[in-house]
């Protein structure tokens, strides 16, 4: 059975979805830029078979990439633009997701829900990168719980949702789409054991869901095959594994992920210890929510011990929407209603808690995206020193393409492909990163070139200092 | 204060006293126990290396930024490039270069070049100057010390580096201080509205089972 969700609630859910996208809008000013980022902005700029061609070749899927050519194609291509891309599946799930987790559960637990998902440290970062994570995530999110009401309550809409959802999933991220398998599969446990009436249709779901996968297995197959050879992720290790658990709840304060996983004990504690014949599809429904991340994990670190490292800790990023569901529930069930005995205190300081978490994270992530590296020194930079007439060289030739992201193509030139007998500039500002041919002294001198430090800049994930090398 | 909530507060006096209690207490033990990390660091450079540290020590001035030293690390070069036997000495001196404290680590359980933690837990006054002097004995072929040009590189506390009594100009040793101190206002603010949240949910877990 669904609850309806009252104006009340839908105008809570709007209220933080708003607050949300505020931050949101907030961060996406920003001129940092970072590799994988910068690999999208380069895609992008080719058209859609160019777009599909270059997924191919790489390791991810391209529903992302096409999704957000479409809207470049509306919207433009600016850097705001390529942000809002990924800000737009927050919003949805925040809202849309609030009110389908309010109708499968109670109201409070999709306003819960929405302020969690929000809240959960690792996610306003992916929230407003130039990256598939937050679609995952949407994808994820949206497929659990239309598995869930399909199986509670066996409508076509949620059947259709479950299907449209897993197989978008599948096409974001390669990881999304072992959780995908992963929901799936325990849809499919609780069929053999408790419904076996909706067995066909879970057929029926996943050879539509093969079908539609079907274009992309060669390439996923091919892919498999390069990372099998040569992939850059390292090893996993015990200290590998448990650095997970900061990676996804840790708030640069002591002790902060610690809380996080208390507060998730806590909730699975709730759902076991007030869970009743009425509610038992639900609590079974969140516990499983807590298992898809785990076993998504455990795929990853297995996969990384039998061909290669190929898993990282951010890959489980798409199943935090299944973890704010879980807490969601959880704390709707061991906190006490506002009308009952000490209600006003505990939503008093659950509020007080939501305030300082949500602050927090606006301080955290402003400092990702503004402040924690030297691009806007170096933006200054150069908005004071740099010239027509003058180039921008640089030693670290992989990072070609995403100094690009930076500056002016022609601004740009590879230091070891610079013929300086030749070269006619005002000044050469040289970018040189440590370990990477640097501008030889006395090499310089024999060409009437002077070498002058300006001082230690970098952009993101690129340290480096630079030099002016002009002609007396 | 209302007549209501007067007798809510009678009525319920012990179970907020003992709630007020434990929540004052992991306060307290919150706001003296709790601390944070923060590092400081050589910038990335190309390095030069010292002498052998079997010959002489060398030895980084500094002035550190907060009273505890949690460990600090120090990058050294294995000349030979074996795991080489022996022992070195990580020892913190006063500015009367008296010593103050010493660790020791095995040279073979050390990276070659790359920096390696060493656990210190050393209490140091704020503003002012100690040494911290690298030597190793027992060695093989003893280790270098790797340093940096100090003038782009060196991290706010470090002064003068020395090989034995000499200062060598412009330099810096590759170094980083862990130091642990007391978290801002607004973090502590978050620990004590988290224990009150989790004390919060503890309560409910507790509570009888109705059925919502």
């Amino acid at each position: 059975m669904k609850n309806n969700v009252s104006p009340k609630g839908k105008g809570i859910l709007c209220l933080i979805t708003v607050s949300f996208f505020a931050v949101y809008l907030a961060l996406s000013f920003s001129y940092n830029i970072w590799t994988d980022e910068a690999f999208t902005v380069e895609l992008l700029q080719r058209d859609i078979p160019g777009i599909i061609h270059g997924t191919a070749v790489d390791v991810h899927p391209p529903l992302y990439y096409l999704i957000a050519k479409l809207l470049t194609y509306v919207f433009g291509s600016s850097r705001i633009v390529l942000k809002m891309v990924s800000v737009i599946p927050m919003i949805i799930m925040m809202y849309f997701g609030g009110i389908y987790v309010s109708k499968l559960m109670s109201e409070r637990s999709g306003v819960i829900f929405s302020i969690t998902l929000g809240l959960i440290p690792c996610v306003a970062e992916y929230a407003v990168q130039l990256r598939m994570y937050s679609w995952a995530m949407c994808f994820i999110t949206f497929m659990a719980l239309s598995a869930a009401d399909y199986y509670i309550n066996e409508t076509g809409s949620s059947f259709i949702m479950m299907i449209v959802c897993g197989i978008g999933a599948a096409y974001c991220h390669y990881f999304a789409f072992a959780s995908a398998i992963l929901i799936y599969g325990f849809l499919f446990l609780a069929a053999v054991f408790f419904k076996k009436k909706i067995l066909f249709k879970w057929l029926v779901a996943v050879v539509l869901s093969l079908l539609a996968y079907l274009p992309w297995l060669s390439v996923l197959a091919s892919q498999l095959g390069s990372v099998s050879s040569d992939y850059w992720i390292e090893e996993i290790t015990l200290k590998t594994v448990k650095g997970f658990f900061p990676f996804l709840f840790g708030m640069d304060i002591p002790g902060s992920t610690l809380v996080w996983i208390v507060i998730l004990i806590v909730s699975v504690l709730a759902v076991v210890r007030f869970g009743n014949i009425k509610t038992i599809e639900t609590d079974a429904f969140c516990i499983l929510c807590l298992l898809v991340p785990v076993f998504t994990a455990v795929t990853g670190i297995v996969a990384s011990k039998l061909i290669r490292p190929v898993f990282i800790i951010r890959y489980v990023v798409p199943c935090m929407g299944l973890i704010a569901i879980l807490i969601a529930h959880g704390l709707d069930r061991v906190l006490p209603e506002y009308k009952e005995k000490r209600g006003k205190q505990a939503c008093f300081i659950a509020g007080l808690f939501a305030a300082l978490c949500f602050l927090i994270m606006i301080k955290n992530a402003w400092k990702l995206e503004y402040t924690w590296c030297k691009s806007y020194e170096t933006k200054a930079f150069f908005e004071t020193n740099l010239s027509e007439g003058d180039i921008i060289a640089y030693n670290y030739s992989p990072y070609n393409f995403v100094y690009c992201c930076y500056w002016d193509k022609d601004m740009l030139v590879d230091w070891q492909e610079l013929d300086l007998e030749k070269a006619d500039y005002d000044n050469i500002w040289f970018l040189d990163t440590l370990y990477w041919p640097e501008a030889d002294e006395e090499d310089l001198a024999k060409l009437g070139y002077k070498s002058q430090y300006m001082g230690n800049y970098g952009v993101e994930h690129n340290d480096f200092k630079i030099y002016r090398i002009y002609k007396e | 204060m209302t007549s209501k909530s007067t007798g809510y507060i009678k009525n319920n006096l012990l179970t907020l006293s003992v709630a007020v209690v434990i929540f004052l207490a992991v306060c307290i033990l919150e706001t003296l126990f709790v601390k944070e990390e923060y590092i400081s660091r050589t910038l990335a450079d190309v390095s030069k290396d010292t002498d052998s540290l079997e010959l002489l020590p060398a030895l980084q001035s500094f002035v550190p930024q907060y009273g505890k030293i949690k460990s600090v690390a120090i990058d050294i070069g294995k000349k030979s490039g074996q795991a080489n036997s022996g022992v070195l000495t990580l020892t913190l001196y006063n500015q009367a270069l008296d010593t103050i404290d010493e660790k020791r680590v095995d040279v073979a359980q050390m990276k070659d070049s790359g920096l390696t933690e060493i656990a210190t837990d050393w209490k140091v006054s704020k503003g002012q100057v100690y040494f911290v002097g690298v030597s190793c004995e027992g060695c093989e072929v003893a280790p270098v010390l790797h340093y940096r040009s100090k003038s782009h590189n060196a991290p706010e506390e470090n002064l003068d580096f020395y090989y034995g009594p000499t200062v060598v100009e412009d330099a810096t040793a590759n170094i980083s201080y862990t130091y642990l101190k007391m978290p801002g206002v607004v973090k502590l603010i978050f620990l004590h509205s988290a224990t009150a949240f989790l004390m919060i949910l503890a309560a409910g877990l507790f509570r009888k089972n109705e059925e919502r």
